[in-house]
């Protein structure tokens, strides 16, 4: 999955890249100039959530997360 | 005289012919529903017809479905390409059980404008069972009991000017390797796992949109 200026606002879990328990995907998700705010969990990621590098998005403090973010996508 | 009665009884006996071929069920490019419409009629620019399933059924592949006025059109299921057009009016399907719209077709489908209610009770706003590529634009989904889009099948999918809401699964599931989803300033709220899911290998790029309040 990808975002692109995306709002992500007032969820349980803002981004979440778990797989769905399927054996040949596992999940991931790219972002890149998003808002996520007022979640829960910010993220989930049991797969890749990464954001842009450089990039804009905003994740604004007070939420939790599940794992880590992955290394941000550098510009090619 | 006999040999003008045989030449008469030609002529009738053509005539009679013509005459099947003219009433043989057409099958418009374009048709119209409408809610003073009656799916006896032939669906033409003159004779609406009243429900979408009377539409499609005298729709040639590829052709158009207008609204022509405000109201409900009741579920149906697509098995042909074809372009749905509500523009300037409120149309909506109410479905308080089974699926909006269930599109079963390898050819593309278009549909402009339309509203889809499930009520709480409906399944899915939108099923795709199979698809060459569907369009979505400007449609309003909300409140059914699973999906607003629910898409396991392969191909393309993109969504554009939407609002999906208040689903009890997601407003959207991509849920198959072979399926390419855009989604393009649409709003997802209140849906109960999640705004968007990709799933099983779909991929999915979501643009200038949100997703808020999902549980």
């Amino acid at each position: 999955m990808a975002l692109y200026s995306d709002a992500v606002l007032f969820n349980t879990t803002g981004m979440d890249a778990d797989g769905n328990g399927v054996p040949t995907f596992s999940g991931q998700l790219s972002f890149a100039d998003c808002l996520v705010s007022n979640s829960t969990n910010s993220y989930v990621n049991a797969g890749t959530v990464a954001g842009s590098n450089p990039g804009t998005t905003l994740i604004t403090p007070g939420q939790s997360s599940g794992g880590l973010l992955s290394p941000a996508i550098g510009l090619q | 005289m006999q040999g003008h009665g045989f030449a008469t009884n030609v002529i009738c006996g053509a005539a009679i012919v013509l005459a099947f071929t003219v009433t043989a069920p057409a099958q418009n490019n374009r048709s119209f529903v409408a809610t003073t419409g009656n799916d006896a009629n032939n669906c033409s620019a003159s004779a609406y017809c009243r429900t979408f399933a009377a539409a499609l059924a005298v729709t040639n592949p590829g052709g158009e479905i207008v609204e022509v006025n405000s109201g409900g059109y009741g579920p149906a299921t697509i098995t042909q390409p074809v372009v749905i057009t509500a523009v300037g009016v409120d149309a909506s399907i109410t479905a308080t059980s089974g699926n909006g719209l269930t599109i079963n077709t390898a050819g593309n489908v278009t549909i402009t404008g339309l509203n889809l209610h499930g009520g709480g009770t409906g399944s899915v706003g939108v099923e795709v069972q199979a698809v060459g590529f569907l369009r979505l634009y400007s449609m309003q989904i909300e409140n059914f009991v699973n999906y607003g889009v629910d898409f396991p099948a392969g191909g393309n999918l993109a969504i554009y000017d939407s609002k999906i809401n208040d689903c009890g699964g997601a407003g959207l599931n991509v849920r198959n390797a072979a399926a390419k989803a855009y989604v393009h300033n649409t709003a997802f709220d209140n849906d109960n796992i999640a705004g968007a899911l990709a799933n099983d290998g779909g991929m999915l790029a979501i643009a200038d949109s949100s997703r808020a309040l999902q549980s």
